[in-house]
C-alpha cells in the first residue's frame, strides 16, 4: 500500500485575546491508499482543526497553520496557492460534516448543490452533471432519486441529508473523504446505516477515509488505524486491532474504560475525571498529567516524547 | 407558491377594509365637522345644516361609509373642499413625484447599502468596515433636513451645479431628474445606512453557518461562496428593511419634500390637514396606507421566492 496523505508535525494555532491556543500541536500521521483512519478524542482535542488544516479551511483569523507539512499524493498542500487548493477541495479531498441538518444550504435544491460541485471540478454540462447527481443519489441509497434531486433540504430527514452530503462529497470521486463526526447528530439506527454506507462507498470507489469521532465504537467498526488525540497532541497511534486489544496510553485506557459494558452491571458510568487543560505558554509537562492516574513527578516537569513500540506510537513516560 | 400568493392576496382584503374604516372614522375624531369648515367662521347654524344635508353628513355613519367606499372602488375619492379639484386627480400628480423620489432613493440606498454591508462583513474589523460603520451611524442619526440643507449648501449654493429646489414640471424629464438628485441622495443616505448595517450583521451571521463551510469544502471560490450561498440566505432581513424603508418613503417623505419643495404626497397630506380639507386627508391617507400594505405584500412574496421553506407546508 502506498501513502496517500502524510501529515508531519502539523501545528495549527489560534491567536485569541487570551493568548495563543495550540489547537493542533505537532501532529503526525499517515493515511494509506484504501485505508480508513480514525481520529478520536474529546471535544476540543483538535481533531476537527486537524481536518480543516488538511483542507486548508481553518478560519483565519484567529486560526493559522504555523508549521509542519501536509503531503498529499506527493504534493505539499501547505505551500499551495488558494486557487490550487480550490481544485483539490471537493475534487481530490472531500469533506462531510457533523450536522446534516445545517450542512446543506436551505435555499438550494439538493440537486443544485451536488451539480455545483460537479461543474466546478469536471468538464460537464449542467445536464450531464444532473444525470451524474441522480446517479450519485441512487448510489447512496436515496429512493426515487429522479424526483428527490429537486427537493430542498427541509423536505428530507437527517439521515437522508447525510446521504446527500456523502453523495455530494463523492460526486467527483475523491481520493480522500474526511468525515467529521458524520454520525454524531443522527439516531443510533441511522448511524449504523451511514457508517455502512461510508464503508461501502470506500470499497466501491477505492478511496481512503479519515473518520473523526469521539465514539470509539465508530472507530472499532470502520477504521483500520486510529489516532488518539488529546489537547492538540497525538497520544497514541496504531492499528485499531492493537490499540483496542491493548491500549498503551493511560488516556486511551481511560476512554476504553468509559465505554459502558453490556455484561457488567454498573451503578455509575465510568469517566475520566477532570477537563481539558487550558494551554498557556507557562504550561509544563504532559498535557494529560492532571487527569492521569499514573502521573509521576517527571510528568509534571517535562512533556513526554512520542515513542515507537512495535509499529505503534505512544506519548508517555511509562514506555521510555 | 401560487397557493401562497393567493392566500396572501385574500388576507389583504380584511386589512384593506380595516384601513378604509380607520381612515373614514379618522375625521370623526377631529373636533368640528366638514360642514363647519366649508361654511366658514361667519356662517349661521342654518347654513351649516344645509351643507350638512347636501354632503350627506346627517346620515348615519355606516351609510356615509358605504357611500364613500362605493366611490373609492370606482376611483372617486371626493372633491377637495379647498380647491374643488378631484382628490384622485390631485393625488395622482403628486404620487408620481413621490414614487419617483422613493424609487431613486431606494435604488441609491440598496446599491450603496448592500455593497458596503457585504464588504464590511467579509472584511470584518478592517479599516473599510470601521469607516463604513462610522458613516452609517452618521447616516442613521443625522436628521434628513440637516443632510438636505447641507447638500443644498454644497451643490447648489457653493458649486452651483444643481437646482436648489422646486420640482414644478414633469419628473421624467432631464430637468425633473436634476431636481430629484439631491432629495434622492438625502433620503437614500439615511436608508443606505440602515441597509448597510443590516446587511453586515446578516451576512456575518450567515458566514458562520455550517453550509458555508460545506460550500468552501466543495472548492467554490470565495466570491461564489459569499454572493451565492451567503448572500441569498442573508437577504430576508435585508429585504425586510428595504421594504419598510421603501414603504415609508412612499408614505411621503414630508420633511425632505418640504426642504426641497417637491410637490409630493407627503406635503399634500400636511397641507390638507392644516386646511382641514377632509376628503383630501382621507384620500391621501388611504392611498399611502394601501401602498404600504401592497409593499408588504410584495416583500412577503419575495420572501417566498427566496426561501422555499416559507411557502412550504
Amino acid at each position: 500500500m502506498d501513502t496517500l496523505l502524510k501529515v508531519n508535525s502539523l501545528k495549527t494555532y489560534f491567536y485569541t485575546i487570551d493568548g495563543v491556543m495550540p489547537a493542533v500541536d505537532d501532529v503526525s500521521f499517515e493515511v494509506m491508499r484504501g485505508e480508513t483512519l480514525g481520529i478520536v478524542g474529546e471535544s476540543g482535542s483538535g481533531k476537527s482543526v486537524t481536518a480543516l488544516s488538511i483542507m486548508r479551511l481553518v478560519p483565519h483569523p484567529p486560526g493559522r497553520i504555523v508549521g509542519g507539512s501536509i503531503n498529499f499524493k506527493g504534493d505539499e498542500l501547505l505551500t499551495k496557492k488558494e486557487y490550487e487548493m480550490r481544485m483539490i477541495r471537493g475534487n481530490k479531498i472531500a469533506m462531510i460534516f457533523q450536522d446534516p441538518m445545517t450542512s446543506l444550504n436551505p435555499l438550494f435544491t439538493i440537486g443544485d448543490q451536488i451539480i455545483e460541485a460537479l461543474v466546478t471540478h469536471q468538464d460537464l454540462s449542467r445536464r450531464e452533471a444532473r444525470d451524474r447527481a441522480i446517479e450519485m443519489l441512487k448510489l447512496v441509497g436515496i429512493p426515487s432519486p429522479e424526483k428527490r434531486v429537486d427537493d430542498y433540504p427541509h423536505q428530507m430527514s437527517g439521515g437522508m441529508r447525510q446521504r446527500v452530503m456523502i453523495a455530494m462529497g463523492l460526486s467527483c470521486r475523491p481520493d480522500l473523504l474526511i468525515a467529521d463526526e458524520p454520525t454524531t447528530a443522527l439516531d443510533v439506527t441511522i448511524q449504523a446505516q451511514i457508517l455502512e454506507l461510508i464503508s461501502e462507498m470506500k470499497q466501491k470507489m477505492n478511496m481512503s477515509v479519515i473518520i473523526i469521532t469521539h465514539d470509539l465504537g465508530v472507530v472499532a467498526e470502520v477504521a483500520d488505524r486510529v489516532v488518539v488525540m488529546y489537547a492538540g497532541r497525538v497520544m497514541e497511534y496504531g492499528s485499531v486491532k492493537d490499540v483496542f486489544s491493548m491500549p498503551l496510553h493511560p488516556y486511551t485506557r481511560g476512554l476504553m474504560d468509559s465505554i459502558p459494558k453490556i455484561d457488567v452491571n454498573e451503578d455509575r458510568l465510568k469517566s475520566i475525571e477532570g477537563t481539558l487543560p487550558t494551554l498557556t505558554e507557562k504550561f509544563k509537562g504532559c498535557r494529560f498529567k492532571d487527569r492521569c492516574v499514573m502521573a509521576d513527578r517527571v510528568c509534571h516537569e517535562e512533556e513526554p516524547p512520542i515513542v515507537e513500540i512495535d509499529n505503534r506510537q505512544v506519548r508517555c513516560f511509562k514506555y521510555i | 407558491m401560487t397557493g401562497y400568493i393567493v392566500k396572501r392576496l385574500l388576507q389583504l382584503i380584511p386589512v384593506l377594509i380595516g384601513v378604509s374604516i380607520v381612515v373614514f372614522l379618522m375625521i370623526y375624531l377631529i373636533p368640528g365637522d366638514a360642514a363647519e369648515v366649508i361654511a366658514g367662521p361667519t356662517a349661521t347654524a342654518e347654513e351649516i345644516t344645509n351643507i350638512r344635508i347636501k354632503l350627506g353628513l346627517d346620515q348615519p355613519a355606516y351609510v356615509q361609509y358605504f357611500r364613500y367606499m362605493s366611490g373609492v372602488v370606482r376611483g372617486d375619492l371626493g372633491y377637495s373642499f379647498q380647491t374643488g379639484q378631484a382628490v384622485s386627480e390631485a393625488i395622482a400628480t403628486r404620487y408620481v413625484n413621490t414614487f419617483g423620489l422613493a424609487l431613486f432613493s431606494a435604488l441609491i440606498a440598496v446599491i450603496i447599502g448592500v455593497t458596503a454591508g457585504i464588504i464590511s462583513a467579509v472584511k470584518q474589523n478592517s479599516w473599510f468596515d470601521h469607516i463604513c460603520m462610522s458613516i452609517s451611524i452618521l447616516g442613521i442619526s443625522a436628521p434628513t433636513f440637516w443632510i438636505g440643507l447641507l447638500l443644498i449648501i454644497i451643490f447648489c449654493v457653493e458649486l452651483k451645479i444643481l437646482p436648489i429646489s422646486g420640482l414644478s414640471g414633469q419628473l421624467w424629464t432631464w430637468d425633473g431628474m436634476k431636481h430629484m438628485i439631491l432629495p434622492a441622495i438625502t433620503l437614500g443616505f439615511n436608508s443606505s445606512a440602515m441597509i448597510a448595517r443590516m446587511t453586515r450583521s446578516s451576512v456575518l451571521e450567515i458566514i458562520h453557518q455550517d453550509y458555508i463551510m460545506t460550500a468552501r469544502a466543495k472548492g467554490l471560490s470565495e466570491f461564489i461562496v459569499i454572493m451565492k450561498h451567503a448572500f441569498k440566505n442573508a437577504l430576508i432581513p435585508i429585504i425586510t428593511v428595504i421594504g419598510i424603508d421603501f414603504g415609508s418613503l412612499l408614505g411621503g417623505a414630508v420633511v425632505v419634500e418640504s426642504v426641497f419643495a417637491i410637490n409630493g404626497i407627503g406635503r399634500l397630506m400636511v397641507q390638507s390637514i392644516n386646511a382641514r380639507d377632509f376628503p383630501m386627508v382621507q384620500g391621501t391617507v388611504l392611498v399611502v396606507a394601501t401602498t404600504f400594505v401592497l409593499i408588504n405584500l410584495m416583500v412577503d412574496i419575495i420572501y417566498a421566492a427566496i426561501d422555499p421553506r416559507i411557502s412550504y407546508k
